[in-house]
């Protein structure tokens, strides 16, 4: 327990040093990006001098980046947006982070869930038809960009389905409250989360395989156990190791993919939020999502590192 | 029978037939009323984006106008039908003969939401206030006398509330005065026919807000409710920034008609595709208010086609232009060159701008851009048709489609094309519109023309400020009136009272006849100053100093539940006239 | 003495290259009997084609607006309809096809051209370059390369073909890099690399002579498998408004176009969505394909 403790805290330590690292990175380079976030057709330069004066803008980039570190470091703070003034960043990155945080996890569960439904079944019936038709399905689902299988949900359940239905039975665009129900995480999750099942499919078939010529295996069944509880109990556990490994990548890769979901279905994540404030030139708000990513995924390894003594208890911190 | 059970039976009767009389009474008198009105008087509609700021001083975005009119007013106001009545002035200002003094009388029962009262010293403060700033409107005071000796380089908002306090005469206007509790008077350096109309724009520098609580906190005070203080009819109860705000009437309000929607429930919602679907899915009772009436026009087309929604939609002219910008003047502070620019001594310039202009067939790119629906070809000049000083339909001949023109006076300008080689017209995205009509005038110019100009989007903010300080050869312009006065077009557009060559200027077009004839046709009345703004229109085709490409239209969806709902050419109506049905 | 150590060089690359070249005849022949990747390869070869084609021939002018009319579905005249401002969309697909191919290719000969001999460098000499690779691959393993791409693609202004390329290059080449570290790290202490180098050969002949073609098979197939991965990146860029500028279109654009449209119209986001997941298919099949068929461990 307390190796495991020294190990969390260890971690943690990491995270937050990547993530300030990274946010220094960001803000070093976005700050020689042309063009700022001031707006209006009437603006006058005076006007612009002023709101840069105001913002601080225009004192040298190392004052800046003091300033920026002192206020991270000491009081947590990100900032201010400069394109709608008055709106506090740490909160902002907080509540969409939270958003972001849902659908990934959401997406990750349809990823690991139907990874794992589809490479134990493949495993079991090797070489059947279930078994290609299902290695093919995974094949295509990740090659489908996951806009074009948003698109196909949209299509199936915003439309064809409302027609038959009547009314919104099951989809809804958009995002009530801060944390959204969940009739409108489940298709983004889903379109998120599918690309990547074919990857833990694929993974969970090979080490399912391999594990079920075991001789434990071979003992289990002749023990008299019931099939059932040889896989799950016996196979699945020691085939979920390597599937554990590529959990950081495929958090990863889900990121990657958020941005473009949470465009199109109009979630109020990260996602939206870096692309906006990156052709808005809102830097503050772009370092803010820097950040806040770079702790979301130190978060996620670790929770991930912190999963795999519980699948391999080999594993001891 | 005992006398005494026959009375109470009469008297019980009777009763009876006066309680039931009273209540048919009850009925009757408020029948249409009491019978109709939702019992939750809620409005929750969707906006694009929060708030650039709502401090009048400093406000100039339209979407921020829409809200903050209903938090704020000042004297005068214009009314749904853009006539100018009284707002917290008791009647309309007496003007004296020479047009330089206007004198006005204001209400005694004017509030502000915290139950502070108006008096006349509020409303020199709050114009000082907005003129010694400088922000983007400020110069709608610039007709008051004084205005001219307001630092141009203003010092910062928390300095100028401390001189403001002591009514230092750098932040203040001469011209400006406060005789006694109700009255004000405002001198003019010289007459302006604009003047009235300038100080009645809604939501910006006429407008008064309340000393003792700006002074607390000079530049942020709007950005909370327990600050946002106006005198308007609705006061800020809830903010969360970037997400959604919350507005309530605000009781007993001295002004009329008196709010019956009491709570008005704003999100913030990036996509328009995403407010229309949520309009549509009940979340919300209206669409496209707030300053956000561009729906795509998939959308609209969708609608149109689908009877239950096509009832609901309403497409209303914005007195919006858009056209295309050339740089006309080389010189050291303006970046871009070109091929546009006026040399003297030669017509290579104004010709290729004709060149280009012929060759774009606008009632095509009308009908590719906007479907034929948002919005319609501009042939009628610069100034949106509705307006005063509209030039009338196919008055405009830059606005002709003419490709054999186009064509010779390419040739004869540009005979080997290099002049024309690797042009590139610059567009900011945000508008979906923006980006069409880009690709859609690529094609014409190679098509019509032979001309290959690249397009690229640069995003709002640094667009503006690098088509205002003269970085691009061609890019996408364009205006949105604020009041029914040419003045509010050619003082802004072109000519060196907006800043040009040099500052502010898209095209950095300036001659010493534009200055001259805009100056005089300002300072006299609207009647007698049309003819002379017709003149400054005519200078600009003759310089060819735009293309004309179309006026805009806005689309609003609203519930049929909500009554009184409803905009005109420039903003939405206010929320106090609205009210929600049972539905 | 060189002679000898030419002599002892060629005695060893003998061997070792007759072992080469036999292991390429075998995984022709395995990749051969692989139906999946040879019809992937089939329908690779027609869209070179059709992209080869519409250098010199589409059906309408690809940018050209008001073709027909806006919104129209496939019928007469037009093989896939019409987009929203009435360009033909199957033209469009042409020249898309050719933006894909051209993205997918160039950003994984970048990525062979920097992240290849980076990779043997680091593997081979250890020291100060492998430290330094690693430390680059580590910092940049956490961050997700679509917003490192973005800020990229930002930074350089200008938008077009070369800078999408080289922000897509830019955030893969670590991952050829690691590989061919890890493949030389294994390899360099394989005996004919040890006589080689023994016998006093040249780094740059070992590296390129001996290391780089035993790698080569795992360093095909992460290139193979890079093109979706490029064209993919390519498209979700230009879906968001990064990618190829006006007229060119791009599979991504033509698709992020057409999701306004999708309740009216929704051919203009299909075809592009169609046309992009069958060539990643193809790609991935074709991948996994070579992967299967130079994989050693396979003996048949």
């Amino acid at each position: 327990m307390r190796g495991t403790l020294l190990y969390v805290g260890q971690r943690t330590l990491l995270i937050a040093f990547t993530a300030l690292a990274v946010s220094s990175i960001v803000f070093i380079g976005i700050h020689r990006l042309p063009g700022d976030a001031f707006v209006s057709e009437r603006l006058r330069p005076s006007q612009q001098a002023a709101l840069l004066h105001q913002y601080g803008l225009d004192r040298p980039l190392f004052v800046q980046y003091r300033d920026f570190m002192t206020n991270l470091v000491l009081h947590g703070d990100l900032g201010e947006s400069i394109a709608n003034r008055g709106v506090r960043i740490t909160p902002l990155v907080l509540r969409e982070a939270t958003v972001s945080g849902e659908i990934g996890f959401a997406a990750l569960v349809f990823t690991v869930g139907l990874g794992l439904l589809f490479g134990v079944t493949g495993a079991i019936r090797q070489n059947s038809w279930v078994d290609y038709a299902l290695s093919a399905t995974s094949v295509v689902g990740f090659s489908m960009p996951n806009f074009v299988i948003a698109t196909f949900l949209l299509l199936l359940f915003g439309i064809w389905l409302e027609n038959v239905t009547g009314g919104n039975f099951f989809y809804e665009i958009g995002w009530s409250g801060t944390y959204g129900n969940l009739g409108e995480i489940l298709v983004p999750a889903f379109a998120l989360g599918f690309p990547y099942a074919s990857f833990v499919a694929r993974l969970t078939r090979a080490s399912m395989l391999e594990v079920i010529r075991q001789d434990y295996i071979r003992t289990a069944r002749a023990k008299g156990l019931a099939e059932q509880v040889v896989i799950v109990r016996h196979a699945l556990r020691n085939a979920l190791i390597p599937v554990v490994t590529i959990l950081g990548p495929l958090v990863v890769g889900i990121i990657t993919g958020s941005v473009v979901i949470e465009n199109i279905f109009g979630i109020p994540g990260l996602g939206k939020e870096f692309v906006q404030s990156i052709l808005n030139r809102d830097y503050n708000i772009v370092i803010g999502v820097f950040t806040g990513y770079a702790a979301m995924i130190g978060l996620a390894n670790l929770i991930v590192d912190l999963v795999y003594p519980l699948i391999d208890p080999r594993i001891r911190y | 029978m005992s006398r005494s059970s026959g009375y109470a039976r009469i008297l019980g009767t009777v009763a009876m037939a006066l309680l039931v009389a009273a209540a048919c009474g009850q009925n009757g008198s408020s029948n249409t009323q009491s019978q109709n009105l939702a019992t939750d008087q809620t409005l929750k509609f969707a906006i694009g984006d929060d708030f650039g700021t709502l401090d009048p001083a400093q406000l100039n975005a339209e979407s921020d106008s829409e809200v903050a009119q209903n938090m704020f007013n000042g004297p005068l106001k214009f009314d749904n039908n853009l006539n100018i009545v009284p707002d917290i002035a008791a009647g309309m200002p007496t003007v004296s003969g020479d047009g330089l003094t206007y004198t006005f009388k204001l209400r005694p029962d004017v509030t502000f939401s915290n139950g502070d009262k108006v008096t006349a010293k509020d409303v020199v403060y709050s114009w000082n206030r907005a003129a010694a700033q400088q922000g983007a409107y400020s110069t709608n005071l610039s007709a008051v006398a004084g205005f001219d000796k307001l630092s141009t380089k203003p010092p910062p908002i928390a300095t100028i509330e401390q001189l403001l306090a002591k009514n230092d005469p750098s932040v203040t206007m001469s011209g400006l005065s406060a005789p006694d509790d109700s009255t004000v008077v405002a001198k003019l350096a010289q007459p302006a026919g604009w003047f009235l109309a300038a100080i009645t724009l809604e939501s910006t520098t006429g407008m008064i807000v309340d000393q003792k609580v700006v002074q607390k906190d000079p530049a942020n005070w709007w950005t909370n409710p327990a600050t946002a203080v106006g005198t308007g009819p609705y006061k800020m109860t809830a903010r969360t920034p970037g997400q959604s705000v919350d507005f309530q009437a605000v009781s007993n309000w001295w002004g009329s008609p008196k709010p019956t929607v009491k709570n008005v429930h704003l999100d913030i919602i990036k996509d328009a595709s995403t407010r229309e679907t949520a309009y549509e899915q009940g979340k919300y009772d209206l669409n496209g208010f707030g300053g956000y009436s561009n729906l795509p026009v998939d959308d609209i087309l969708r609608i149109k086609n689908t009877s239950s929604l096509s009832k609901q939609l309403l497409l209303h002219p914005k007195v919006r232009t858009t056209w295309v910008n050339f740089n006309m003047v080389a010189d050291s502070s303006r970046q871009a060159k070109g091929p546009f620019v006026d040399v003297p001594g030669s017509t290579t310039g104004k010709d290729l701008r004709k060149a280009f202009a012929l060759a774009i067939d606008k009632a095509k790119l009308a009908q590719v851009v906007c479907q034929g629906i948002v919005c319609v070809p501009a042939t009628g000049g610069l100034i949106t048709k509705g307006l005063k000083g509209y030039g009338g339909d196919n008055t405009d001949p830059l606005a002709k489609f003419d490709p054999t023109t186009a064509k010779s006076l390419l040739k004869s300008a540009d005979p080997d094309g290099s002049k024309t080689k690797g042009l590139t017209y610059f567009y900011d995205p945000e508008n979906p519109l923006n980006k069409a009509v880009a690709e859609n005038l690529q094609d014409q110019w190679n098509t019509n023309l032979g001309v290959q100009v690249s397009v690229q989007a640069e995003s709002h903010s640094q667009f503006i400020k690098d088509y205002l300080s003269g970085k691009f050869v061609m890019n996408r312009s364009g205006w949105q009136a604020d009041y029914d006065h040419p003045q509010d077009w050619y003082d802004n557009l072109f000519g060196k009272v907006a800043g040009c060559p040099d500052t502010n200027c898209a095209s950095g077009f300036d001659s010493p006849q534009y200055d001259q004839l805009v100056a005089s046709a300002d300072s006299k009345p609207l009647s007698d100053a049309l003819p002379i703004y017709k003149q400054v229109s005519q200078l600009l085709i003759d310089n060819v100093a735009y293309v004309p490409l179309y006026y805009s239209v806005g689309a609003f969806m609203m519930k049929p539940y909500v009554k009184g709902a409803g905009t005109n050419n420039f903003f939405d109506y206010w929320w106090n006239q609205y009210q929600i049905l049972q539905h | 003495m060189a002679t000898s150590a030419t002599t002892v060089d060629q005695l060893i690359a003998a061997p070792v290259a007759r072992a080469q070249i036999g292991l390429w005849q075998d995984a022709w022949r395995r990749l051969r009997r692989n139906r999946l990747a040879l019809v992937s390869a089939a329908y690779l070869i027609g869209l070179v084609v059709v992209a080869l084609v519409g250098i010199v021939y589409t059906p309408y002018p690809y940018a050209h607006e008001g073709v027909g009319l806006p919104y129209m579905g496939p019928g007469a005249g037009h093989l896939l309809g019409t987009d929203q401002a009435g360009r033909d969309i199957f033209s469009r697909i042409m020249i898309g096809a050719q933006v894909s191919l051209i993205v997918g290719l160039a950003t994984q000969a970048v990525v062979l051209a920097v992240g290849v001999p980076l990779g043997l460098m680091a593997g081979y000499f250890r020291g100060w370059i492998d430290t330094a690779l690693s430390f680059v691959i580590s910092v940049f393993y956490g961050i997700p390369d679509i917003l490192v791409a973005m800020i990229l693609i930002v930074l350089i202004g200008k938008p077009g073909l070369g800078t999408i390329i080289i922000a897509i290059a830019a955030t893969r080449w670590m991952d050829m890099a690691r590989l061919t570290r890890g493949q030389t790290l294994s390899l360099r202490e394989r005996e004919f690399v040890e006589a080689s180098r023994s016998s006093g050969g040249r780094p740059a002949k070992i590296l390129f002579g001996h290391v780089l073609p035993n790698a080569l098979g795992p360093i095909i197939v992460q290139a193979t498998l890079g093109i979706p991965a490029a064209i993919l990146f390519e498209a979700f860029l230009s879906f968001l408004g990064l990618g190829v500028p006006s007229p060119t279109p791009s599979w991504g654009s033509m698709a992020a176009d057409g999701i306004h449209a999708i309740r009216i119209a929704p051919h203009i986001v299909l075809a592009p969505a169609i046309g992009l997941s069958i060539t990643l298919m193809a790609f991935n099949f074709l991948g996994d394909g070579l992967r299967d068929a130079l994989d050693p461990r396979q003996r048949r």
